[in-house]
């Protein structure tokens, strides 16, 4: 191995496992981990391409900072920040091959590289939740009360589905290679 | 509103799923000298079955993400949408069945088709309504993007 990455000589040097050698050969929770990870990014992606319309379409009537700004911005950034962490998660465990490790090592270093960045998304959402939160609830709190929750359920219900079909695909991906 | 029936029956779906791809998960073997990938024929040619289900899950999971995307789809769903999901499906096992490739490129390539496949809808769409107008056939939805 003349390979200089760290991370491609653990992988070529390490146990020749199939999935990472962190899942102790538990294939049970190589499908969970594999499932949750994918079907993440998916509604991730989602939320972000759908916030982000929603944003671009509305961006005269939700203007800085006003409270549907905000509500959407903290959207976004959790989606974002669940998006980039769980699609990094999900691209190790998809492309761990102990055969190809210069790639394997690569994917590990990705990972690592994007992760803060997921981190930032996260914090920065929870920071314009407290910083917004007196604000909002004092305006939450005026009548009407009644929201109609239920205006995006067909979306929801996607989401479910996609993680039923990516649980599937999960299942007869680690019992089949 | 709240119709929540397809996702109990999914739920039925995963309970008899999972006793079968437990056995199926305890017989495989944790390491490379131990596990023997499945490999799967069509017509005589030999795949991997781990790629070919993570690229036919993939451009599903793409057609549907996308396909669904907009309620305009709702009455294109048979005459264009399933189609198009059918022609996106069989071109990334024709190219699984062809390179052969890992899991992870299985589900590049599905999911690269699966969005290629948006683009050939929406060829197929302006051609449907360029047809209809030609034909004289009554079309009266027009998208509105």
């Amino acid at each position: 191995m003349s390979n200089t990455s760290f991370a491609a000589q653990a992988v070529a040097n390490g146990p020749r496992t199939i999935a990472q050698p962190s899942f102790e050969g538990m294939g049970w929770l190589v499908v969970i981990n594999l499932a949750v990870m994918t079907v993440a990014t998916l509604i991730g992606v989602m939320v972000v391409v759908k916030l982000a319309g929603d944003a671009w379409k509305h961006r005269r009537l939700d203007v800085w900072l006003s409270p549907a700004w905000i509500y959407r911005a903290l959207g976004i950034l959790f989606a974002c920040g669940i998006t980039i962490r769980c699609g990094a998660e999900a691209l190790t465990l998809w492309g761990y091959d102990p055969r190809d490790p210069v790639m394997t090592g690569m994917f590990a270093t990705i990972k690592r590289l994007f992760d803060p960045f997921a981190v930032a998304c996260g914090v920065s959402g929870l920071m314009l939740y407290i910083c917004s939160e007196p604000g909002m609830i004092e305006q939450q709190r005026k009548e009407p009360f009644p929201i109609d929750m239920w205006l995006a359920w067909p979306m929801v219900r996607r989401m479910l589905w996609l993680g039923l079909f990516s649980l599937i695909a999960a299942i007869g991906v680690v019992s089949t290679r | 509103m709240i119709d929540g029936g397809g996702i109990y029956k999914g739920g039925a779906t995963m309970a008899a799923i999972l006793p079968v791809a437990a056995t199926a998960l305890t017989e495989k073997g944790a390491t490379i000298a131990t596990s023997v990938p499945v490999i799967w024929h069509f017509l005589g040619y030999p795949f991997e079955a781990a790629g070919m289900i993570a690229a036919l899950f993939a451009c599903f999971a793409a057609r549907f993400w996308i396909g669904a995307a907009q309620s305009v789809r709702q009455e294109h769903r048979w005459s264009l949408d399933i189609p198009v999901t059918g022609m996106a499906l069989a071109v990334s096992a024709a190219i699984v069945i062809a390179m052969r490739p890992e899991p992870l490129g299985g589900l590049l390539y599905g999911a690269g088709l699966g969005v290629l496949g948006e683009g050939i809808f929406k060829i197929a769409e302006k051609y449907l309504q360029k047809a209809g107008a030609v034909f004289g056939v009554e079309t009266t939805d027009k998208p509105a993007g």
